[in-house]
């Protein structure tokens, strides 16, 4: 039986950072298509994270053609595996997949001690109800680019005892506000568009929305390895966040997306 | 009030306000006409600070004073430290900060701005509460010594992090510093160090009466640890034994003033000790050669409960007593075999799996 999906990969160790930043649940669904592969985690319904691993960045890659491979399986498991030989370099990844009903086969090998580890995870079918509406499209309405160490700072100095956070976009001065209310006081943060750190600004409309900090917080361990970070809304309050990740001169991207918060006087 | 520190300075304020939090929960900010007053007490009020920041601290600076009520309010200190946490690491050095306090406002603003067009505000709510004042007669000051902070830095790295009181005898001749232990259990497990200082490794050192004081470590070593970044020197004015101690530590931009508790003896003790020191002092004098341009004097491991050791026992305080005799109880064993009889099983174990 041909397999549906197969890939091989030398240095994970981007990859590894990056997937066990994104562990917030232990689930997550894994889609190998044309352009590579995808894994995402959804909570509640209204925060969705994936990380994207192009083509390039395999040494060998192939998925099934006109077959719309995914599977779902824990994560957590995945991220230990990987980190088997703990920080050591000189790695090599094999990952086979031969169809539902299947494991997802992975073999490391460590390249100067000659070992190899095989490893099957059980991998489970994907509820069908979980459709993959393409978010990208939704969010449309601004777009800002703002380089990821200091807007990571920036995010970090915010008051942490906060529950929400108001993002605040508009054509003219202050340009891009994020407020934080709590206990102890307010914050106020604003970014000028002609500021050093900011990279694109596109914003023709104010636009106003809530985020529970709590799920802005998920975001900031993986913002750790990013360059970029691309901010994006929709009109029905959605934020996306595509954090670029550059790895030599190979690239993977994440995206997260958050609903916003439902406001009173709406 | 509205003042703008420069970013240099920014710096200073944080690591002062982190000294602070060592020592109460809130600050006390008062807006005197010619500097700005950060004050600090502890919960039970044996460590009071006061921080003066004259004008030249700031680029500008006006008091805002109505007729003679100065304005003053009360900040968490976990707010503050929030507002001031992370300033100055990084490559994101705050360019100048302004702070707001109007009159009978409920909160403080905090405009921090930064040099690559970023700026953020922060206001935090006030605390009720009434400002604290502790007047410290200086004229009653007898005894005082003062160093650099490495010296005092240096004495505090013979201590152990555990240790929590210190005390300070002083003669004209020499001052002995040591940790002290409280309570007569702790002979066992406590490290007892000395160390013995002649007055020519002090910058300032005046003794007209000879006594011993002792006080908590944990202000004082912010204290130490805050001047030792900016090479300032310390100042220690003392009385007598449980009378108050006021560390000073001066810099032409600010001031601060650190007065602290020094613990009570009752006679009994304190006789008891003055003649161990006689003792030990005596068998130092043969024993080593203070002449010598040496250090600091250390004895690391005098531990023992006969007079003869080197390191005198710390006194017991009279506090340790009392609780003792009210709480007299507490301190018998809890478990009595004769009160079980462990021979007969009574009722068996409802559930045998379990363990």
């Amino acid at each position: 039986m041909e397999t549906y999906f197969s890939a091989e990969l030398t240095d994970f160790k981007t990859l590894y950072n990056v997937l066990k930043a994104i562990t917030f649940k232990e689930y997550a669904t894994l889609r190998p298509m044309e352009e590579g592969l995808k894994v995402t985690i959804e909570e509640m319904k209204c925060v969705e994270t994936s990380a994207y691993i192009p083509v390039q960045m395999f040494e060998s890659y192939y998925v099934r053609p006109q077959e719309d491979v995914k599977f779902k399986l824990s994560l957590k498991i995945l991220t230990e595996t990987l980190f088997i030989y703990g920080d050591d370099g000189n790695l090599s990844l094999k990952m086979t997949y031969k169809g539902p009903g299947f494991p997802l086969c992975l073999i490391i090998k460590h390249n100067d001690e000659n070992i190899t580890v095989d490893c099957q995870i059980y991998t489970m079918d994907v509820d069908e109800s979980t459709d993959f509406l393409c978010l990208a499209d939704e969010c449309t309405l601004n777009k800002v680019v703002v380089n990821a160490n200091q807007f990571l700072d920036i995010l970090t100095d915010l008051d942490n005892t906060s529950d929400d956070l108001d993002l605040f976009l508009s054509p003219n001065p202050p340009y891009f506000r994020i407020s934080t209310t709590s206990t102890m006081g307010e914050s106020q943060t604003d970014i000028s568009k002609n500021s050093e750190m900011v990279l694109l600004f596109q914003c023709e409309n104010e636009f106003q929305a809530k985020y529970s900090f709590n799920y802005i917080k998920q975001i900031l361990k993986v913002m750790n390895f990013a360059n970029k970070v691309s901010i994006s809304t929709g009109e029905t309050g959605l934020l996306g966040l595509q954090l670029l990740i550059n790895e030599d001169a190979k690239q993977m991207y994440v995206e997260y997306y958050i609903t916003s918060m439902f406001e009173d006087d709406r | 009030m509205e003042c703008i520190i420069p970013g240099e300075n920014i710096k200073v304020l944080s690591r002062i306000i982190n000294a602070l939090s060592k020592i109460g929960d809130d600050i006390y900010l008062e807006a005197k006409t010619d500097c700005l007053c950060l004050k600090s007490v502890n919960m039970t009020t044996t460590a009071y600070c006061t921080i003066n920041l004259y004008e030249i601290f700031f680029t500008t600076y006006e008091a805002g004073q109505i007729g003679n009520d100065v304005l003053s309010c009360r900040l968490p200190m976990k707010g503050i430290l929030g507002v001031f946490k992370s300033h100055g690491h990084k490559d994101k050095k705050p360019e100048f900060c302004k702070i707001v306090l109007k009159q009978s406002d409920s909160k403080i603003i905090f405009k921090f701005r930064y040099k690559h067009d970023v700026s953020v505000v922060r206001s935090l709510y006030l605390n009720d509460g009434d400002i604290i004042d502790v007047v410290y007669d200086r004229t009653k000051v007898v005894n005082y010594i003062g160093a650099s902070a490495e010296v005092f830095a240096q004495v505090l790295m013979n201590f152990q992090m555990s240790d929590e009181d210190m005390s300070i005898e002083v003669t004209s001749e020499k001052a002995l510093i040591r940790n002290y232990i409280a309570g007569e259990s702790s002979i066992s497990k406590g490290i007892r160090s000395q160390i013995s200082l002649m007055p020519a490794e002090f910058s300032n050192y005046r003794i007209n009466t000879e006594t011993n004081v002792t006080f908590s470590l944990k202000g004082f070593r912010a204290a130490v640890h805050f001047a030792e970044t900016y090479r300032l020197s310390l100042l220690i004015n003392f009385e007598e034994t449980g009378r108050p101690a006021l560390i000073e530590i001066k810099n032409p931009t600010f001031d601060i003033n650190f007065i602290i508790a020094t613990l009570k003896r009752d006679n009994a003790s304190q006789s008891s000790l003055s003649s161990t020191v006689h003792l030990t002092r005596k068998r130092n004098a043969t024993q080593y050669n203070f002449n010598e341009p040496i250090d600091t004097e250390k004895n690391d491991n005098g531990v023992g409960n006969d007079i003869d050791d080197v390191v005198p026992q710390s006194p017991e305080s009279p506090r340790s007593k009392k609780i003792k005799s009210i709480f007299g109880r507490c301190y018998d064993a809890t478990f009595r075999r004769e009160a079980i009889d462990l021979g007969k099983v009574l009722a068996s174990d409802s559930d045998p799996d379990s363990d």
